[in-house]
């Protein structure tokens, strides 16, 4: 019996005649961390859209939590955070107007919001959270939206390309981040197309053209498919899927 | 051949760039290395004359560059950061057209473009419009437009970004043979795993340079040691237990199943832990940049 | 010279691969002469006027004649005990019962004779501009076929708009001709302000600046171009005008597209100015709608006479190009006027367009060499 969070069995997703997500079938386990892997185009969005319910399915099935996406849309969603490096914010508001409006949209009381702006001002510094998003820095750019998304205490966080763009030393603050998180037991699923950052997932999945063409932690991939690194690993598995 | 001395830029309240001073070494591969707004597109904007520094001196071959930019862009290329072609134009109306615009001479160009096509794999595509290819090819395309003018200086601006991760690692065996021709080609990424493809590295933060000097050099005098450990038990037990004798340079982070301790010093804080492995790791170019960007934080905080 | 030739290709491959945006080039044109042609009409056959007539005289009788001996205007006098003050007549302004009142001076008859300028005083009911407008032009249309039977009192009645006539007095004659101004400076800089803004924003105009090409041939490359474009859109529309409205185009065609020629310079040159300027796309589309329909429209004389305008948008008309070319296309088509009757106009537009073109070639130097 799998102790998946999330459960994906065969899921399908076409826009006309093009299959961005063929048939794919993988799933999440409670509170690990998944690295969702991807050359652009490969149906990762596709994917984390299907999962938040906002695009529908076109075949298969997505289990959260024992509920299926088709029938207890609202409700997953309630368990699910969303974030993005590129779309989370409004560039133009400042950090506390964008964390008062998704708290806002939370439903939380003005206490509980006002306690979230207090949270907000230890996190960053409190001379820029009056400052237009668009004007920070990617990486505390980055930082308020990983706090937005955590606004409704979610139990999974889906992150979109959390860390294009960030440097070096904000991408390894973040991920030191998202350990802290997992180890009060979220579960997070992370897609990225830098191969060398799969290493500080628990698991992988990568895709390509809409299949999934590996899966597995990668230290043990590594060593199963005999490779020096995920990144030869990757290679291969591609050209392998390009021949098939 | 092309030298920047304290090049300084602003825009508006941002400072772009402070007291930048850099040379691209002839025919080998130098990597700009930062983060978004880091400054990187603006240092090769102000060494093709697309803006004006506020202060500082450019010269080609010891020769100040003062207004006549031409003398630059003369022989260089430029891939801008985003894709800059005419996306309704196929893919060799667009070679054609930047041909054209750069006097490439057109007998030279069509044995030349012929070559770059084939080159790239892209010759099957030669008719389908540009905004209609991958990321991938896109990358090539604007890189094969740069080549028919034959430049000498190659000036690329996060060429993979947005590119996915195989198309990555053909672009950069195109790089290394356009090396091989004796170009000087300069590359900015926000990427440390890709810089690891350089000669020659800056790193770049606000505007300022951190570290900058050769890639191998660099990599021969790391000034600390990196060891990378698979506890036995809980990893935040650990982090715990090391935080309690953590000393002056001493860091540590979490890498999937993998606790990393940057040491300074030894690894005499590694003693008596619970660990099923312990190893030690060459450094990236990533460990290289924090290790820097840290020292550059205290020596700020120092002033 | 040899870097034209690669833009203006290029350019026109631009044109041809991108239908909708063409479609929407030489549908909105044709949308707007059928709004202007069909569902606004602007002509009136039932105007009540009161008159009040001081003068009493035969030459005010004769004025009264004038007004009345057509199908346009229909008197509504006060019954024979009603009040005949010039209160009682605002009233029934007031009330709608009239549309305007016609004021004739009681010294109207002597002071003319005498050769004394002397005013004729109308109000009209301003609650509906358009056809207060109308109303404003028929008087004077009236009043000026009543001069026109006498010899040199022209000074006198002191009035100094001219109407072209246009003897049916239907609006379509008169609003297509306008609209072919307005749209055609419209289209021409909303083309080029579009190409260059488009190539600012995806940066491929940074390829085109640091190549050797020089910046005249960028801008030429580009004019060429889309003048084309801007042919086939006027075409279009006098084609529509002559056939669909049937309107007399009486004058040459070679002269017409002569002139249309340095208007759309002029629009083009408009265009690539305020693409300069405008930081995107979107901004350098809202401008140049802004800057092109809106004066072309109220203060070119396409609407309003410009004498009806106050003295500073009078002033203001003499900038737009489209009051030039609106005199020269509308003696053409109607009057099949030659070039001698519009030359003063057709110079200041030519010299509008030399010095417009000059700007934008300056101003995207300018933004080349930034660093120079």
């Amino acid at each position: 019996m799998s102790n998946n969070i999330i459960e994906i069995k065969n899921l399908v997703k076409k826009f006309g005649r093009f299959t961005a997500v063929n048939s794919i079938s993988f799933g999440i386990r409670e509170g690990e961390i998944l690295g969702f892997l991807g050359p652009n185009g490969a149906g990762k969005t596709t994917t984390i859209k299907m999962i938040m319910g906002l695009i529908n399915i076109t075949e298969g099935e997505i289990i959260v939590d024992g509920m299926d996406i088709v029938t207890h849309r609202k409700k997953i969603k309630d368990k699910l955070g969303y974030m993005s490096q590129k779309f989370s914010l409004y560039p133009k508001l400042n950090a506390r107007e964008n964390v008062e409006f998704f708290a806002g949209i939370s439903g939380l009381s003005r206490d509980k919001v006002n306690n979230k702006i207090a949270e907000l001002k230890e996190i960053i510094h409190p001379d820029i959270i009056e400052k237009s998003v668009e004007n920070l820095p990617p990486g505390i750019k980055q930082k308020v939206a990983l706090f937005a998304s955590l606004i409704p205490d979610p139990e999974i966080l889906l992150l979109d390309e959390p860390t294009s763009g960030v440097d070096p030393k904000m991408r390894r603050n973040f991920w030191q981040d998202i350990y802290e998180l997992k180890k009060i037991g979220k579960t997070i699923l992370v897609t990225t197309h830098n191969i060398d950052e799969v290493e500080y997932a628990d698991r992988i999945v990568i895709l390509h053209r809409g299949n999934i063409i590996v899966e597995g932690e990668p230290a043990n991939l590594v060593r199963e498919y005999d490779v020096d690194s995920v990144e030869t690993l990757f290679k291969e598995a591609v050209k392998k899927n390009e021949r098939d | 051949m092309i030298r920047l001395d304290n090049i300084s830029k602003a825009y508006e309240a941002v400072q772009a760039l402070s007291d930048i001073s850099i040379s691209f070494p002839r025919s080998k591969t130098t990597i700009i290395a930062g983060a978004d707004g880091a400054g990187k597109s603006t240092i090769f904007r102000i060494i093709l004359g697309l803006e004006k520094a506020d202060s500082g001196k450019i010269y080609i071959n010891e020769d100040e560059v003062r207004k006549d930019f031409s003398k630059i862009t003369r022989i260089s290329g430029f891939m801008p950061e985003r894709f800059s072609l005419y996306t309704d134009l196929t893919v060799e109306e667009n070679l054609d057209f930047f041909a054209d615009i750069n006097n490439v001479p057109f007998k030279r160009r069509e044995s030349l473009k012929i070559r770059l096509l084939e080159n790239t794999g892209m010759i099957n595509f030669r008719n389908r419009r540009a905004g209609a290819l991958s990321g991938g090819m896109k990358q090539k395309l604007s890189l094969s437009s740069i080549l028919l003018s034959s430049p000498e200086l190659i000036f690329l601006d996060e060429p993979t970004t947005g590119v996915d991760p195989l198309s990555r690692i053909e672009f950069f065996r195109i790089i290394d043979m356009l090396k091989e021709e004796g170009k000087t080609i300069v590359i900015s990424t926000p990427y440390l795993d890709e810089a690891e493809n350089g000669d020659h590295i800056i790193f770049l933060k606000n505007g300022r340079i951190i570290k900058k000097g050769d890639i191998a050099e660099l990599k021969r005098n790391v000034p600390f040691r990196l060891w990378r450990i698979l506890p036995k038990g809980n990893i935040f037990e650990l982090i715990k237990k090391l935080k309690g004798k953590n000393s002056e340079g001493e860091n540590f982070f979490i890498k999937g199943k993998y606790l990393n301790f940057i040491g300074k010093h030894g690894d005499g804080a590694l003693d008596h832990i619970d660990a099923i492995e312990i190893s030690e790791q060459k450094p990236a170019l990533e460990d290289i940049y924090m290790y820097y960007e840290s020292e550059e934080v205290k020596g700020d905080a120092g002033l | 010279m040899k870097g034209i030739k690669p833009i203006t290709r290029k350019e026109l491959h631009h044109i041809l691969r991108d239908p909708k945006s063409l479609i929407i080039i030489f549908m909105m044109p044709v949308f707007m002469v059928f709004i202007y042609g069909y569902a606004i009409s602007f002509d009136l056959n039932n105007i009540n006027i009161g008159i009040v007539d001081n003068s009493g005289s035969d030459l005010s009788a004769k004025l009264v004649g004038k007004f009345l001996n057509n199908k346009y205007f229909t008197l509504v006098g006060p019954q024979i005990n009603e009040d005949r003050s010039i209160e009682a007549y605002e009233r029934r302004l007031k009330s709608g019962e009239i549309d305007e009142i016609m004021i004739i001076p009681h010294d109207f008859s002597k002071k003319i004779k005498n050769r004394i300028p002397v005013d004729i005083g109308f109000v009209i009911d301003g609650s509906d501009s358009n056809t207060a407008n109308i109303i404003y032009q028929y008087n004077e249309m009236i009043l000026f076929s009543f001069i026109g039977e006498f010899q040199n009192i022209e000074d006198i009645l002191q009035i100094k708009t001219k109407i072209y006539f246009n003897p049916e007095l239907k609006s379509t004659y008169f609003f297509i001709p306008g609209i072919i101004a307005v749209l055609l400076l419209m289209v021409s800089a909303l083309l080029t302000s579009l190409s260059i803004s488009r190539e600012k924003e995806t940066g491929s105009i940074d390829l085109i600046f640091i190549s050797p090409i020089k910046s005249y041939e960028i801008i030429i490359g580009k004019t060429i171009a889309y003048i084309f474009v801007a042919f086939a859109v006027e075409s279009i529309i006098l084609l529509l005008a002559r056939f669909w409205f049937g309107i007399p185009i009486e004058g040459n065609l070679i002269v017409l597209f002569a002139f249309s020629l340095i208007y759309i310079f002029t629009g083009l040159s408009l265009g690539i100015v305020i693409s300069i300027a405008a930081p995107d796309q979107k901004t350098s589309m809202l401008g140049t709608l802004l800057i092109t329909i809106l004066p072309s429209i109220m203060l070119s004389g396409f609407i309003f006479p410009i004498t009806s305008l106050g003295e500073v948008l009078r002033w203001t008309s003499n900038i737009i190009p489209a009051t030039y070319f609106l005199k020269i296309i509308r003696s053409v088509v109607l009057k099949g006027a030659s070039i001698s009757d519009f030359l003063v106009d057709g110079l200041i537009l030519t010299l509008m367009s030399i010095v417009l073109i000059f700007i934008a070639v300056k101003k995207f130097s300018k933004l080349r060499k930034i660093a120079g």
